[in-house]
């Protein structure tokens, strides 16, 4: 897709379209015999608000509403959609007429008895909005969230509005800010080890409480299907003791283990996938996993099955991992067929602001290729190692990013002498941050930063009669690195590189134009280089813009950049993905 | 010889005594012709001494002269003129700038009478008084005391008052540690008439910056006596009419009294008009009406049997709203006091009890929105000095208030800002307030009785309530000064205690839809400016409490209110019992009796249902029961918890795992058999209903309501119920703001279907050893069906 100029046609005339929609409401409406409502009122009058203001024929005891009561429930109705000042103007007939005016909308929002670090500034999108009671209650939610993401467990907010000049104040009881003291496992799943739940914590017992890291933990369990729910909450009743800390209630529902989904998809390439899978979240009492994942697109097709054994008869990070890979990639620059069975040790580990893990074991991997640079048939044992380290709120904004850090290593390393067609060694380092301007929230600027550096040591060079096989080289070009290329378009040559490298930044503006339309702007940097660890000219870069758009069913991005420098043959490019984020 | 003897001492004395005569006579003559060779301002001191003899008043003056002028042989004229004089009695003391004082006195016919008095001029007075400490009084007063009298010696009687003008700037009373100050003048002079006619001016600031005002203009009459009366020293009867007005003061009351009357011969009677207002006032943020009660031609009688007393009363009420029509509610209430006293002495004797009787007779009210009446006897005894302490007032009364015709009062409110609300408007009927019984005013308890009998076509509302009103300013009245002097600050005015007996109320609901329920009431949390600045103002000083009240409401057993509601088949039975204080927040308890009801499609059968009401009233706890009854077991639903956070346990006999009972409870079938979507719903239905996330309102919609799905997000305490509305509609319910962060990774679309987003690059897990290549961090999305099993 070069160009979409069918984007901008349906922004406008999507503003059309709620252009007309607020005109069509600016206008009159006969409310009941008696009353008459001036002004357009959104949304407007449920029927039960109706029959509360203008009596219910159906009802011999609301049949008629006196006209006071009926002021009162309009007032009260009209409170809660933010008009605060509506005129009751009697009627020559005997009616009132109801000039609702214009809603209150809020000018001010102050904390009396927050800490510091609430920075209740940072809130935004709540100035110019109607004060609403909902409004408040929003606000109020968000003050509880933020202050248990502070270390405080129990915290109560209550946001009063001034209907006439629209400034709110949240009187907030921040309450203790004891330590995480326990977890109290109310309910125990059958067959499984207390306390098993424990190895996805990102919170830790003795440590400062965290609400947000509450949610991490069980998003990871939730993610990874042991069980049907689980859900975190402090207990506040009594509100705990600094000494011995608060508790932490752990509820579950376990639901069946056994999880089957067939489902068509799309991936960042653009790529249409369908995908099969079967899953036994629950093997043994220290709930062992086995996945087995068919994985089908015009370009690759898969067939993985890993099983994830937790080997100790305690609760432990600590598993054993054996998988089974077979995949057939048909890329531009190669056609491959790799089979690869690897066994691992896997551990993760937590601390009070950030998670990592670890992957170590053996992989034996063989290849035939059909297509492209590289022997006919190779394979490799390789002893991989792969290093994850990501903050908390990297993952807890994993939907949504905003701020939080993420590093990765990746090591592979094989010689001829064992069980390999060549001695060959591969590395690659990842690194992404991700900065909320001033903090605010929803943010207002977004600005990414993230890089790659790759590299494949052996003593063969690209080419066509290179003995290492095609997907062993590197390219670059596409959404996830330089987007003002096409799927890994370059090099040129096709024939790949030994090292690649590349840096992107981006800042994007959100939470400012209406319909949850964020534009980006961008620039990504690269290069390639045919020998280990040397990057040779040219250096690629891409400036470009784009349009993020968190939908009901998740994020499209948008991007249009143009590949650089300008001896090589340049163009622009466009991509539109769904559920990618920088 | 000694006759001889005797003879001539007899001559000698004759002699003497002649002599002595004659010198007397002489003397006399020489005092009549020149009193100035006798009198004069030597003799000043020597006066002087004799009124301290006789009097005990010692006067001391700092110039004074005694001047007698001789108009003729036996008509004299006295003349005493003084600077600083000041005169002392004990701790009693008052002087005179200057003070001067003239008579004419008479000798002819060797018979002394004084032919006029004055003019007599007291000015720049200076005055201090202290009153003796009050002494316990003889219970009963001396029968052989006499009515009002004035006794005038009858030389007086007779002599010529020429004007007198007694003028004090500061008189000075102090009455243990109060201090009174004031200032008086009297003027008197002779009518044309002869007769002695005077103003009195008096007014005087009292502690507390009270202030009293009298102005009195009198006339001495005098009538000649029956020959009978006629004593040595009284020719005539006195009277001294007087006319009087005054006004009284304070921060709170004001008082006017205008008088005019006659006192003498044993008999005062006055007629008097007068008006007490308590002046508007805020107390705290309860503003006050202006109350008035005041009396028209009063009679009061004086005389030595008794003392009698009728006063026609007349006291406005509050202004009625302007939407009634006139007459409707009566704009006062008017009555007559009369009142009998036993014997008293004249001037009365403060100290000494008094005794008698007194009614108050209220004049029928009669207007087409309201009927009543009521008296008020009473047996009186205490002594005036003391009142109102240690007063007694047996006090039998009754008076009833009604509304005849309930439907009357409504139409004609109905436009008003007192409309009567629906559902009530609609009932038909009479309302009566009582008050009657036997008390003691001054312990300021007011029994009462309150009566509905109202009723429309399905609703009626029976209360019967009993109330005491405890009148704080009475009792303070009752009470020792040391208990009034110790009485807080801002204490009530007033104190309602009242039992109200929901003796039969059958009410119907507002007809409601399968929706989030509208608000009923404003949102407190909304205000305008002045409210703000009142919370600001109260911040610094403490409220006042003007009215007490403590009120309980409850039903009687076997008798709960019944609610009328479209969302129940049969009428629900509420019974309940409330405390409503005016010092702490509503308590009691609500308890919904025996009930049947569809939960989730299912006819269910509302075993019990408790709520003991805490503050705020979200945080009540509560507990319940429901048992649902299916083939081969029975459900049982136990609400526990609080109104805001409800919790929900299951149980079932044979027992089933929680998991099962919610799936049959939200989708009619076990857990097996549900899809992906749905177990996810009872999952989540689960955590919410066991988190309370879901207030009564949302538990009622999920238990009444064909439910599609249930979404919860722990983190956020986000709740979302969608549900059928038939014909392929639904509708979503919950506390979704869509501001809030999900970190979640599945999206549900229906049974079996997400949107599921790989965001392996995102999470903590491990990438299972994925292959180095160049697509690594690649993020995929599916729509998926998936099942889980």
């Amino acid at each position: 897709m070069k160009s979409a100029p069918w984007i901008a046609t349906t922004l406008v005339l999507a503003c059309l379209a709620q252009l007309a929609s607020r005109g069509a409401n600016a206008r009159e409406r006969q409310l009941c015999a008696d009353l008459r409502l001036e002004g357009a009122l959104e949304p407007g009058l449920s029927d039960t608000e109706l029959r509360l203001v203008c009596g219910d024929p159906k009802s011999q005891a609301w049949r008629s509403i006196p006209p006071p009561q009926a002021t009162f429930h309009l007032r009260t109705f009209l409170q809660n959609r933010g008009y605060h000042r509506p005129e009751f103007i009697a009627t020559e007939g005997g009616g009132t007429r109801v000039r609702i005016g214009t809603p209150t909308r809020l000018t001010r929002v102050q904390a009396e008895g927050a800490p510091a670090a609430l920075r209740l500034e940072r809130r935004r999108g709540l100035r110019g909005k109607p004060l609403t009671p909902a409004l408040l209650s929003s606000i109020e939610q968000w003050v509880v969230q933020r202050l248990q993401a502070l270390g405080h467990p129990c915290p109560l907010a209550t946001a009063l509005g001034n209907s006439d000049t629209g400034d709110v104040v949240v009187q907030v009881r921040t309450g203790p800010a004891p330590r995480v003291g326990a977890v109290i496992e109310e309910e125990l799943v059958p067959g499984l080890l207390p306390g098993l739940f424990r190895r996805y914590d990102a919170f830790q017992l003795g440590e400062s409480f965290n609400g947000d890291w509450l949610a991490v933990t069980a998003d990871r369990i939730n993610a990874q299907d042991v069980i049907q729910n689980i859900h975190f909450t402090p207990v506040c009743e009594p509100l705990p003791d600094e000494r011995t800390g608060v508790v932490i209630r752990q509820s579950l529902t376990p639901g069946p283990p056994r999880l089957l989904s067939f489902g068509l998809g799309i991936d960042t390439e653009g790529l249409l996938l369908a995908r099969a899978a079967w899953r036994h979240a629950r093997l043994g009492r220290a709930a062992s996993w086995l996945n087995v994942t068919a994985l089908a697109s015009a370009r690759e097709q898969s067939l993985e099955s890993t099983l994830n054994w937790y080997p100790l008869a305690v609760p432990s990070r600590r598993s054993l991992r054996p998988s089974l890979l077979l995949r057939h990639q048909n890329e531009e620059p190669f056609e491959t067929f790799e089979a690869r069975g690897s066994f691992a040790l896997s551990t993760t580990y937590d601390d009070p602001v950030l998670g990592m893990s670890l992957l170590f074991g053996p992989s034996l991997r063989a290849f035939r290729t059909f297509r492209g640079v590289g022997p006919r048939d190779s394979h490799f044992l390789f002893l991989d190692t792969e290093v994850g380290v990501m903050s908390h709120s990297f993952e807890y904004f994993a939907a949504n990013p905003r701020t939080g850090y993420r590093l990765g290593a990746l090591a592979s390393v094989g010689t001829r002498s064992l069980f390999s067609t060549l001695s060959a060694q591969r590395a690659e380092f990842t690194a992404q941050g991700l900065w909320n301007f001033r903090d605010f929230d929803p943010p207002l600027l977004v600005i990414g930063f993230r890089g790659a550096l790759a590299a494949t040591f052996t003593s063969e060079r690209p080419g066509p009669s290179t003995g290492l096989p095609a997907n062993f080289f590197h390219y670059l070009g596409g959404s996830s690195n330089l987007r003002g290329f096409g799927r890994q378009e370059l090099p040129r040559s096709h024939l790949g590189g030994l090292t690649s490298a590349f840096f992107s930044t981006e800042a994007r503006l959100g939470s400012t134009l209406p319909w949850n339309l964020e534009p980006l702007v961008f620039l990504d940097v690269g290069a390639l280089g045919q020998e280990p660890l040397t990057l040779t000219a040219p250096i690629y870069h891409s400036p470009g813009f784009g349009l993020r758009w968190l939908s009901p069913v998740g994020v499209f991005r948008t991007t249009l950049a143009h590949g650089y420098p300008s001896n090589v043959p340049g163009h622009w490019q466009f991509f539109l993905s769904f559920a990618e984020e920088f | 010889m000694k006759k001889k003897l005797f003879m001539r001492l007899l001559k000698a004395g004759f002699a003497a005594l002649f002599l002595t005569a004659a010198f007397v006579v002489a003397a006399l003559l020489v005092l009549l012709r020149w009193p100035g060779l006798f009198l004069g301002e030597r003799t000043l001191p020597w006066l002087a001494e004799r009124l301290h003899g006789a009097t005990g008043v010692v006067l001391t003056w700092r110039h004074g002269t005694l001047d007698v002028e001789s108009l003729s042989f036996l008509d004299k004229r006295v003349t005493l003129a003084f600077t600083g004089l000041c005169a002392r009695q004990e701790a009693q003391h008052a002087c005179f700038s200057t003070a001067s004082l003239e008579a004419r006195m008479d000798f002819s016919g060797l018979k002394f009478r004084l032919v006029d008095v004055g003019p007599i001029q007291l000015i720049g007075g200076s005055v201090d008084v202290q009153l003796p400490p009050s002494e316990a009084a003889p219970s009963t007063p001396s029968p052989s005391e006499k009515g009002p009298s004035i006794d005038v010696p009858a030389r007086l009687l007779n002599s010529r008052l020429l004007p007198v003008l007694i003028q004090i700037d500061e008189a000075r009373v102090r009455d243990g540690e109060e201090l009174y100050r004031g200032a008086v003048t009297l003027r008197v002079a002779d009518d044309p008439d002869g007769k002695p006619t005077g103003s009195l001016l008096a007014e005087a600031t009292l502690p507390d910056l009270e202030q009293v005002e009298l102005r009195s203009d009198f006339r001495v009459r005098t009538e000649p006596a029956p020959p009978r009366r006629l004593r040595r020293d009284r020719e005539a009867l006195v009277f001294l009419e007087h006319r009087l007005s005054g006004s009284y003061s304070d921060s709170s009351d004001r008082i006017r009294l205008s008088a005019q009357g006659t006192a003498g011969e044993n008999r005062l009677h006055e007629r008097m008009d007068w008006q007490w207002e308590g002046l508007e006032r805020t107390r705290g943020r309860h503003p006050r009406w202006t109350a008035r009660l005041g009396g028209e031609s009063c009679e009061l009688d004086f005389d030595s049997s008794a003392t009698r007393i009728r006063c026609p009363l007349r006291a406005p009420l509050p202004v009625p709203p302007k939407a009634l029509p006139r007459g409707h509610v009566p704009a006062r209430i008017r009555g007559t006091l009369t009142a009998r006293l036993n014997p008293m002495s004249f001037p009365p004797d403060l100290s000494r009890p008094i005794t008698g009787d007194a009614e108050l007779k209220l004049d029928p009210i009669l207007t087409p929105l309201l009927e009543g009446g009521g008296t008020v006897r009473s047996r009186i005894s205490g002594v005036l000095t003391e009142f109102p302490r240690n007063w007694k007032l047996d006090t039998t009364f009754g008076f009833e208030l009604a509304i005849p015709r309930f439907e009357r009062l409504v139409r004609q409110l109905r436009k008003t800002a007192w409309a009567v609300p629906a559902p009530f408007h609609v009932l038909e009927g009479a309302i009566r307030l009582n008050a009657s019984g036997k008390t003691q005013v001054f312990d300021g308890i007011l029994p009462l009785s309150l009566q509905t009998r109202l009723a429309s076509s399905n609703q009626r509302l029976d209360l019967d309530a009993e109330a005491t009103l405890e009148l704080a300013d009475l009792q303070r009245l009752g009470s020792p000064p040391g208990r009034q002097a110790g009485e807080a600050p801002g204490a009530p005015e007033a104190r309602l205690r009242a039992r109200v007996k929901l003796s039969e109320v059958r009410l119907e609901l507002p007809r409601l839809k399968l929706e989030a329920p509208p608000p009923l009431l404003p949102d407190p949390r909304i205000r305008g400016t002045r409210w703000f600045e009142g919370q600001r103002a109260s911040g610094q000083k403490s409220e006042t409490v003007a009215f007490e009240y403590d009120i309980e409401v409850l039903t009687p057993e076997g008798q709960p209110v019944k609610l009328i509601s479209n969302l129940a088949k049969d009428p629900v039975p509420l019974q309940l019992r409330l405390r409503l204080s005016d010092s702490a927040p509503l308590q009691g308890q609500l308890s919904v009796g025996s009930v049947p009801l569809r939960v989730l499609r299912r006819r269910a059968l509302l075993e019990s249902f408790d709520l003991r009401l805490a503050t705020p009233v979200d945080d009540s706890p509560l507990s319940g029961r429901i048992r649902v009854t299916y083939a081969d077991y029975v459900l049982k639903i136990l609400l526990l918890g609080t109104a805001g956070a409800p919790r929900i346990r299951l149980t079932s006999d044979p027992p089933l795992p929680e998991e099962q009972l919610t799936a049959v409870l939200l989708f009619g079938r076990p857990l097996e058999e549900l899809d992906p979507d749905q177990s996810a719903s009872v999952a989540d239905a689960r955590s919410a209903l066991a988190d309370g996330a879901l207030n009564l309102a949302s538990l009622y919609v999920l238990a009444s309501t064909p439910i599609q799905s249930v979404g919860y997000n722990p983190n956020s305490r986000e709740f979302t119920l969608k549900f059928r509305l038939g014909a392929g509609t639904s509708l979503n319910i919950g506390s979704v703001s869509g501001e809030y962060q999900e970190i979640g990774i599945r999206k549900r679309l229906g049974p079996h279907w997400t949107i599921t987003t790989d965001l392996r690059h995102r999470t903590l897990e491990p990438a299972a050893a994925d292959s180095v290549d160049s697509t690594r961090g690649k993020a995929s999305a599916f729509l998926e069906w998936h099942n889980r099993y």
